[in-house]
């Protein structure tokens, strides 16, 4: 039993690396490819609007605050991308044809978001001096796809690498498996997190009651990644029972962090609900995103 | 009054094993033997005698009460 314990630890704990920078890099590239789908969502919305400096409004401008911070997480999303593929490579010692596309395009991927901060900045420029820029418009497009594949090629050989260390490590074999459990936990957490942040923004910037309907896709698209997280749970959990899904431990922690997160959620609902009467749309996402957080948390 | 518990001890004395394997065992995830040895949580009955069931020794042999000076 031991022997076949230190098969992988015997690399100095190399499996566990690719397990945690793993798991991190996983829900970032599900939170980074949904940020994509935003991104696609928002170009589009401010791009009718750029030549029409009257249209904008506070909705655009919290809107163009999100592109930037979709822009820092996904900067932030390749540190733990590229530790992963090292400690990976470290581990398996091999080099495929996937894992030298993994590196090229998170290398040129991360060079590019200086082009993309320069680009952005030049498209503001250029539409108030001479009419909109389709080629940098192009451009961009391109290096988000660019930003797209890497993150959908690092779920892949994450994926892939969980797999193989499944597979060739029999005594770690996991009969109840906690990392997509884990995952989703996280996600819920961070997707929730990220919802109420959305919701607040909105609410601070005091943008009119009648936009406020621009906010339910966004929380739809915040929820993406949780949404596909819990759904790839569901699928692994398919053909055990329900009581069965969750340990004993799960389950209290589970129920704990419920009541903690409803309890949280009473204060800022009373206050809406007292101060924000008209707007019904707001809350409701708000509640969403709370209860969503509570559920695999 | 904690629970303390033998686990890690018991663990070692049958073959070393693991964490996960003792998990996979009983039926719960690493995380949960885990918490149990650092006496995060407190096991079920039901837990505790697939444990005791395990290695062959009377739940109390593996569980025991600590007052507040003990622990």
């Amino acid at each position: 039993m031991r022997s076949e314990d230190t098969h992988f630890q015997g690399e100095s704990g190399l499996d566990k690396k690719v397990k945690l920078w793993g798991t991190v890099t996983l829900v970032g590239g599900f939170i980074c490819l949904s940020w994509v789908v935003f991104d696609i969502f928002v170009f589009g919305h401010l791009k009718a609007r750029l030549h029409l400096p009257a249209e904008w409004g506070s909705l655009q401008q919290t809107l163009g605050g999100l592109l930037w911070i979709g822009y820092l997480v996904f900067f932030l999303f390749h540190i733990p991308a590229l530790l992963t593929l090292i400690f990976r490579l470290q581990l398996f010692k091999s080099f495929d044809f996937l894992q030298s596309s993994a590196f090229f395009l998170g290398l040129l991927s991360l060079f590019s978001l200086v082009g993309d901060y320069g680009l952005l900045n030049d498209i503001g420029k250029e539409t108030r001096l001479t009419g909109l820029p389709q080629s940098e418009w192009d451009v961009l497009t391109v290096v988000l796809a660019v930003h797209a594949l890497f993150f959908l090629l690092m779920i892949i050989l994450i994926f892939q690498a969980f797999r193989r260390l499944k597979r060739e490590s029999a005594a770690e074999t996991v009969a109840k498996d906690e990392i997509l459990f884990l995952t989703a936990q996280w996600m819920g957490v961070i997707c929730g997190g990220g919802g109420l942040l959305v919701n607040f923004s909105f609410y601070a910037r005091q943008i009119p009651s009648r936009q406020y309907v621009f906010l339910l896709p966004f929380c739809l698209l915040l929820l993406l990644p949780y949404g596909l997280a819990a759904l790839a749970w569901l699928v692994r959990q398919r053909t055990t029972k329900p009581r069965d899904w969750y340990d004993e431990k799960q389950w209290g922690d589970m129920t704990r962090a419920a009541l903690a997160t409803l309890l949280l959620s009473l204060p800022g609902m009373a206050f809406l609900l007292l101060f924000r009467q008209p707007l019904g749309m707001f809350w409701f996402p708000h509640y969403i995103c709370s209860f969503q957080a509570a559920l695999f948390s | 009054m904690t629970l303390g518990n033998n686990l890690r001890r018991l663990r070692f004395e049958h073959g070393e094993i693991t964490q996960q394997a003792l998990a996979n065992a009983v039926g719960v995830t690493r995380l949960t033997i885990h918490s149990i040895e650092k006496r995060k949580f407190v096991p079920s009955t039901l837990l505790a005698l697939k444990l005791s069931r395990y290695f062959g020794k009377p739940v109390e042999n593996i569980f025991f009460i600590l007052d507040q000076e003990a622990s």
